[in-house]
């Protein structure tokens, strides 16, 4: 299993450019300050929101090709996303929560066991404090059995601790679903020590200046190491669309590529 | 005391509120929801029976509803009986005079609906349909039960329109209000005196019902 992403998507201040992969059982890991369109990534990967130009493919499923007019709506996916703030179902307990898009009642009672929320299983997402909403959240999105995890800040909101005993229980998940995990965060230190790869994010693209260079010197190369799957590097005049090239042509390669 | 309009009343709001909930519900979540051309005027259009006044309301509807036109004619080609002064016509009436009070409540219950839960249900699979029945209706109780309430207590005392559409057939048309007008006219004062405080204690008891489900909702 393998997502390929190459995507530019214009926002007022900057455009998003950037271009990587993720195997399966493998965690990418963006790492970007606030306002750096790490969660607008997620949220086309999701199908939340479309990419101006690009492609996105999950093994031989085409999620969206722009050239092409390709787009997966969000339920045909097969994610599971765990949102930044807590987005569970109010009107729902935990148990139900973590049901209600899981397929199978053993993934939903397998996970409640992982997560160790069989405590509050009748309890309401209110009745909850951050770190256990998370848990239930992370639960939620695995009893689907999901094809890829999407992590989106999910431990921003938590006290260390809570945040430590999370990151436990997701290197545990890491190694016993195989599946891609897709992570953002702007937490440099907790970023590094989770991934297997690291897309460090300014203003939209790919660049490393803005990282400390003790953090620099720290970073292994395999780390750094995203596009190696096969995907086009694009020149970046034309990536910003500021080249008299016509779009047609970067992405007829995609087509070429796709075949 | 003669119990009947008031059975006729209850009816009539009973009737008028079930199916306006059943129409009004997509149409306040496509008002409060989703962008598209028009929606303002809309939106005005539905409020209209909120400024306009009953007797203009009700002529218009009579127009509209009444034999010679394309709507009358067409009711009575399919039910072999007029719709103006029947209880029908009432129904009709009422619902549309209702309309933004329980429109109103309603768009304002699925405004509140915060978006990332739509969009947690679709990342997990469920489709837009499914979401609405699965996660915005359930969040939306307080707004369902308020705009229902407040539909039929608006409906249990309405009169200008019923009186424009219906006249005040006994057993038919000749709702609460109307035959309390009647006693007054007739100098009845007694009668008038009973039906009107009954009419008005099942109004305050609605209305502390739709103030019950705001604290709750508050809280």
């Amino acid at each position: 299993m393998k997502l390929e992403v190459n995507i530019i998507k214009k926002l007022p201040d900057f455009t998003i450019d950037v271009s990587f992969c993720c195997n399966a059982g493998e965690m990418q890991v963006i790492i970007g300050q606030s306002g750096s369109g790490k969660t607008t990534i997620m949220r086309i990967l999701a199908g939340l929101e479309h990419a101006d130009h690009g492609l996105i493919r999950f093994n031989d499923t085409v999620w969206e090709d722009t050239a092409n007019k390709v787009f997966l709506p969000p339920q045909k996916r097969g994610l599971g996303y765990v949102f930044q703030e807590y987005s569970l179902f109010p009107h729902l307990t935990v148990e139900q929560n973590v049901a209600f898009a899981a397929g199978d009642q053993k993934n939903v009672q397998h996970y409640i066991g992982f997560f160790e929320i069989q405590h509050l299983a009748r309890r309401f997402p209110r009745q909850l404090s951050g770190g256990e909403r998370q848990r239930v959240a992370l639960a939620q999105a695995l009893a689907r059995e999901p094809k890829i995890l999407l992590l989106d800040e999910p431990f921003s909101a938590l006290d260390f601790i809570t945040r430590e005993k999370l990151r436990t229980s997701l290197d545990a998940l890491k190694r016993s679903v195989k599946i891609p995990i897709i992570h953002i965060t702007h937490e440099i230190n907790e970023g590094l020590q989770m991934a297997d790869m690291v897309l460090p994010l300014e203003r939209g693209r790919v660049s490393y200046d803005w990282l400390p260079d003790i953090i620099l010197k720290q970073l292994p190369d395999q780390y750094t190491q995203t596009c190696g799957c096969g995907l086009p590097d694009r020149d970046p005049v034309q990536a910003t669309g500021k080249s008299d090239a016509p779009w047609g042509r970067l992405f007829g390669f995609f087509r070429a590529y796709n075949t | 005391m003669d119990l009947q309009p008031l059975y006729l009343s209850a009816k009539l709001a009973f009737f008028s509120t079930a199916i306006l909930m059943l129409l009004v519900t997509p149409l306040a979540y496509a008002l409060a929801c989703f962008r598209f051309r028009g929606k303002v005027f809309w939106d005005a259009l539905i409020s209209l029976p909120l400024v306009l006044p009953p007797t203009v309301l009700g002529f218009y509807l009579l127009v509209a509803m009444g034999p010679r036109s394309p709507f009358g004619q067409g009711w009575q080609s399919i039910f072999g009986v007029p719709l103006v002064f029947s209880f029908q016509g009432i129904v009709i009436a009422s619902m549309l005079h209702s309309l933004p009070y329980a429109a109103q409540p309603l768009k304002a219950a699925f405004e509140k609906i915060d978006k990332r839960l739509l969009e947690s249900a679709y990342v997990l699979g469920v489709s837009p349909s499914a979401t609405f029945f699965r996660v915005v209706l359930p969040n939306s109780i307080g707004g369902l039960a308020a705009a229902a309430i407040l539909a039929f207590a608006h409906t249990m005392g309405e009169f200008g329109v019923i009186l424009m559409i219906g006249g005040s057939i006994p057993g038919e048309t000749k709702v609460a209000s109307i035959a309390v007008f009647e006693l007054v006219e007739s100098l009845k004062y007694q009668e008038a005196w009973k039906l009107s405080l009954a009419l008005m204690t099942i109004s305050y008891i609605v209305l502390l019902g739709v103030n019950f489900i705001n604290s709750r909702e508050m809280s």
